[in-house]
């Protein structure tokens, strides 16, 4: 519905100012293009009786194409849908019939339709300003990077056309590039001096730097109903993580317009976002209720409903939200993690959040995503919204493929830093230090080296510190976001590495008091914008250059190896294998290669070989499940338990949903090696895994009970393991062992 | 409720003769050739060590139509009531919407030629494991009173090659399948296990599931994916025995011991009544009665394995 409201916002400005700028739409036939434009413009007036009258005048109109203006305009959908069919028929050849239409479907949320059809304008019209600002509009939604060339392209074929000068400014804004916002705004009120959306976009330029504004002062002198200049507002501060400040803005939009059901919309689902499920609820409900059925609000209220399915566990300091199906199994894990984290940050990051950090976990990406965006189809595996957290439970993704525990140290940073920057971090920083924690946390952490990373370093693909950002919001080509995320996490690296963790400390507070990424380089670093990327492209090189020259023989060399393994010719694929492998750093080698190797080695039968292999290969974030219970049997094997605990371990943090002889096992092992602590969420996990043999892991638990001195424990274990199993002989043997003891006691 | 089966059958089964039939079918490709003659292998071991088995191993080119007719005339001579059958096959099978064939190297079976050829048998408890794709397209052909039939797939149009007969495997040699304990693998022990595995592979691994097991053990039964003997369902399957092992065997051979075993019994009986009787009781009586029977039984247990 964004599109709609830029409009809304343009042709209430239009009315403000006097002589509005007539539109350059062609006449064909007896089609008078200008007549709905008055309706609406009396409508975004706030003159809602004449707007109506104005909208049924068109609605007794001969011309399906004004009938359907005065349906769409009383609410009548449904038969604006049909009314502009016929419009089709009678206007043939048309665009601009074509782009109204569009542009009904995408305020009806169908998006493809809409580009459907404007994408049939054009093609008829190829120049036509409205049809490129409409495909602007639509694509804005996205953060599509066409939309700010459509909008440009707009405005030079129509310098009067002052809706696509503030989609410019907004669009500037969305792209961190204030100045530009403010050049835009600028000439939109050149052409216009009352242009609210302008002053809208100036004033939030203000709100987000902290900074008293008079621009909304001045909008609602002029419109004291305008409710949409608090919704863009609010728009820029979810898109600048402020949700807490976006909500009040948009708190303020509904106030002064109840029915913006965008504006509901967006409150609601923010409100999820930041854990307020029920006030979420009462809003969307509102929108639903008022019949605004986006994607957004129906997916967020569906989640909402699913809420049901959760439960929560608090602990000092934190809260974890899991499915029931898969609580038991992960609430120790990620209460242990979250724990860890947060001591962790609060010594490094010299600061203490006074509220609990917060973790939802989903077992339905999609599930996540609505969470998110309110909208399925999100890349990401977590996000944070300060100190709550949402992301992918391990059992949403194939096992192999997730780092749970990476990802959930990668939100956990952004609080801290979204929090101590007071939510001015630029988003490289933020995210380059997230990435940085990551591999603090465990150098085998983080994501692994690839080859589409190794590819781009060769071909000198990273963006200037300068401009960074924009690979995170408008990534100019698909790979771009992943590899932002690369430069942005070896950048901060290089900082620690050579500055040391005060020097992101100090840069923190210099981005908390509104400095820019430039100033803050400048000043805590001594450095140019060209010095410092020379320095960190330097740094990712000399890490990564070789292999980066090396992909391609990695690249075969590993080919050769599978195939050779393929053929059971073990030698060759030794040989073939660890040409990928020798002469590089262990961090630069793509994990599967040393895995060929193990596999040929172990095919060789020399198993010592292979364990070695294997561990490099662990150590490389190499993250096959299969793989790494492999290392850990040859662990075993090689009667060293604490290994094999330790291969395992990896697992928990990779896959531990739905694979309970990995718990088993791993109880098992430590408390062989005597550590009953860590066997006991093993044994937990393993039982709420609903085991195939339940009295056996009542049976480990009461045993590790036992070993942490918690007899009482140990017997109401030993009681449930007894009643499914009666004649279960260790179990028994406990028993009475535990019976003596009590009895000598 | 398991327990008082079992003891029903226990003494029985120790005398008793458990003929297995244990089918591989035809491969078709070298990996799943390779597949089934290892599976095969494995079963042959597994089932050979059970006392008092009597197995008949036909796989590859040996597994032809005739012979196997043969191995199950020469089982219906030998066996008597009292003694166990259980038939495990594995391979590929077909389903042409009417009736269910096991692929062999040359003329296949149906699943009514096994269900003629498996009728003058005289073993009252019989067991038919049907690993294959399209299984449960056998099922209603194979399915008798006192017969439990278990199949990989619910129907037989799940025509994809099966990770099931990985799992059942599993089962008979992983000692977490004997759920109660008393060293006996029941088929409903095996398939719940089987099921619970084949079921966390496709969750696991993100991927659509292709086979859904089932298990039936009446003549009128469709069959159970997650059958709930306490609404009386797979009560045969519970009853039914597909491996023994440890002391089980142990006690089964000793004489001596049988005045033990006894009381033993007589305490696993008691343990079963009263939990029958949970759902009356107040909670602590339960439990302090439960508990001092299972000390009793324990230090039963004790004797017996000194």
């Amino acid at each position: 519905m964004k599109v709609s409201l830029i409009g809304l916002v343009t042709l209430c400005a239009l009315l403000a100012q006097a002589p509005a700028p007539a539109p350059k739409l062609k006449k064909i036939g007896n089609y008078d293009h200008a007549k709905a434009p008055r309706c609406w413009l009396l409508q975004r007036a706030g003159s809602v009786m004449e707007a109506t009258r104005c909208f049924v005048v068109l609605m007794g109109e001969k011309d399906p194409a004004l009938k359907a203006e005065g349906d769409w305009g009383t609410g009548k959908f449904d038969e604006a849908m049909q009314e502009f069919e016929l419009a089709l028929k009678v206007h043939d050849g048309d665009p601009s019939v074509l782009i109204r239409f569009g542009e009904l479907f995408f305020a009806r949320f169908n998006k493809p339709e809409a580009v459907k059809l404007i994408t049939q304008a054009m093609k008829l019209d190829e120049g036509n300003p409205q049809g490129m600002l409409a495909m602007a509009k639509l694509l804005s939604k996205g953060f599509d990077p066409k939309a700010t060339e459509l909008a440009k392209a707009a405005a030079a074929a129509d310098p009067s056309m002052l809706e696509a000068r503030e989609l410019l400014a907004q669009l500037a804004l969305e792209n961190t590039e204030p100045e530009k916002a403010v050049e835009e705004a600028n000439k939109a009120l050149a052409i216009n001096p009352k242009a609210l959306n302008a002053m809208a976009t100036l004033g939030t330029i203000e709100l987000l730097q902290n900074k008293q504004t008079e621009y909304f002062d001045k909008i609602f002198a002029i419109n004291a109903g305008y409710g949409e200049a608090w919704y863009w507002a609010g728009h820029h501060f979810v898109l600048n993580r402020r949700y807490e400040e976006a909500i009040a803005l948009y708190k303020k939009a509904v106030a002064l317009s109840p029915q913006l059901w965008e504006a509901r919309e967006q409150l609601g689902v923010n409100l999820m976002r930041i854990g307020k499920a029920d006030d979420a609820r009462r809003e969307l409900e509102l929108a639903y209720g008022g019949g605004y059925h986006s994607n957004e609000v129906v997916n967020s209220l569906r989640l909402l409903d699913s809420y049901k399915d959760f439960v929560s566990y608090k602990f000092e300091g934190g809260e974890v939200r899991l499915h029931k199906k898969e609580a038991a199994i992960l609430a120790p894990y990620f209460e242990e993690e979250v724990r860890k984290a947060r001591a962790s940050y609060e010594a490094k990051y010299k600061m203490h959040l006074e509220t609990n950090l917060e973790v939802e976990v989903y077992p339905n990406h999609e599930d996540f995503a609505v969470r998110t965006m309110g909208m399925p189809g999100l890349g990401a595996t977590g996000v944070s919204f300060g100190p709550v957290v949402a992301m992918d439970s391990p059992s949403a993704r194939k096992p192999g493929e997730y780092h749970w525990a990476s990802t959930l140290w990668h939100e956990l940073s952004h609080s801290y830093i979204l929090v101590a920057t007071k939510f001015l971090t630029p988003r490289w920083f933020t995210e380059g230090v997230s990435v940085h924690e990551e591999t603090m946390a465990s150098p085998e952490w983080g994501d692994p080296i690839d080859p589409t990373t190794l590819m781009a370093l060769k071909d000198k693909k990273f963006l200037p510190i300068a401009d960074l950002d924009t690979g995170f919001i408008r990534p100019k080509e698909p790979m771009q976001i992943q590899l932002s995320y690369f430069q942005a996490g070896q950048t901060i690296d290089w900082i620690v590495e050579t500055y040391g963790q005060d020097a992101i400390n100090r840069m923190v507070k210099g981005f908390a008091n509104r400095k820019t990424t430039l100033e803050v380089i400048a000043e805590e670093l001594k450095l140019t914008p060209k010095e410092f990327d020379s320095k960190v492209n330097a740094f990712m090189l000399e890490r990564y250059g070789k292999a980066a020259e090396s992909l391609k023989v990695m690249k075969d060399s590993i080919a050769a190896s599978n195939k050779a393994l393929e053929k059971k010719e073990f030698d060759k694929a030794v040989v073939e294998g660890s040409k990928a492998i020798n002469g590089l750093p262990p961090g630069a080698v793509l994990a599967y290669a040393y895995e060929a190797v193990a596999k040929a080695y172990l095919g060789s039968g020399m198993k010592k070989e292979a364990r070695e292999k294997l561990r490099e290969y662990a150590t490389a974030s190499g993250r096959n499940p299969e793989t790494l219970k492999l290392l850990a049997k040859l662990e075993e094997e090689n009667g060293d338990k604490a290994m094999a605990a330790a291969a395992l371990q990896r697992l928990i943090y990779i896959a531990p949903v739905g694979d309970e002889d990995l718990h088993r096992k791993l109880g098992e092992y430590y408390l062989e090696l005597k550590q009953p602590q860590r066997a006991l969420p093993a044994f937990q996990a393993q039982l709420a895994s609903k085991p195939v043999d339940p009295a056996g892991a009542y049976y480990n638990l009461a045993k590790t009970y036992v070993a942490l001195s918690r007899p009482k424990e140990a017997q109401e274990a030993l009681f449930q393991a007894l009643e499914m199993a009666p004649g279960f002989k260790p179990a028994q043997k406990l028993l009475l062992e535990l019976e003596n003891h009590s009895s000598k006691d | 409720m398991l327990r008082k089966f079992l003891l029903v059958l226990a003494m029985p089964m120790c005398a008793a003769t458990t003929f297995y039939v244990n089918i591989g079918g035809l491969g078709g490709q070298e990996d799943y050739e390779t597949r089934f003659k290892n599976n095969i292998e494995e079963l042959d071991k597994l089932t050979k060590a059970v006392p008092q088995a009597k197995v008949f191993s036909l796989s590859g080119a040996a597994a032809t139509k005739v012979k196997l007719k043969e191995a199950f005339a020469q089982i219906a001579k030998e066996a008597k009531a009292e003694d166990n059958l259980v038939v495990t096959m594995i391979g590929h099978g077909t389903f042409d919407g009417v009736q269910y064939k096991f692929n062999l190297h040359g003329p296949d079976f149906s699943a009514k030629e096994l269900a003629i050829w498996l009728l003058p048998i005289a073993a009252k408890r019989q067991l038919v494991v049907n690993t294959t794709s399209a299984s449960g397209g056998s099922l209603a052909d194979l399915r008798q009173e006192g017969r439990t039939v278990i199949t990989a797939t619910k129907s037989g149009t799940e025509k994809l090659s099966t990770v099931f007969p990985r799992y059942w495997l599993e089962a008979l040699r992983d000692p977490q399948a004997d759920a109660d304990k008393n060293e006996v693998i029941t088929a409903l022990e095996a398939y719940r296990y089987a099921e619970s595995k084949t079921t966390k592979y496709y969750e696991t691994n993100k991927r659509l599931a292709t086979e859904h097991p089932m298990i039936t053990d009446t003549a009128s039964s469709n069959g159970f994916r997650t059958p709930d003997p306490t609404k009386g369902e797979a009560i045969n399957a519970m009853r039914t025995p597909v491996l023994m092992f440890g002391s089980m065997q142990n006690a089964a051979k000793t004489p001596e011991k049988q005045a033990a075993l006894k009381q033993r019994e007589a305490l696993e009986q008691q343990i079963d009544n009263l939990k029958l009787r949970k759902a009356a009781m107040a909670a602590d009586q339960y439990r302090v009665e439960l508990r001092n029977l299972l000390l009793q039984l324990a230090r039963v247990q004790a004797e017996l394995d000194k």
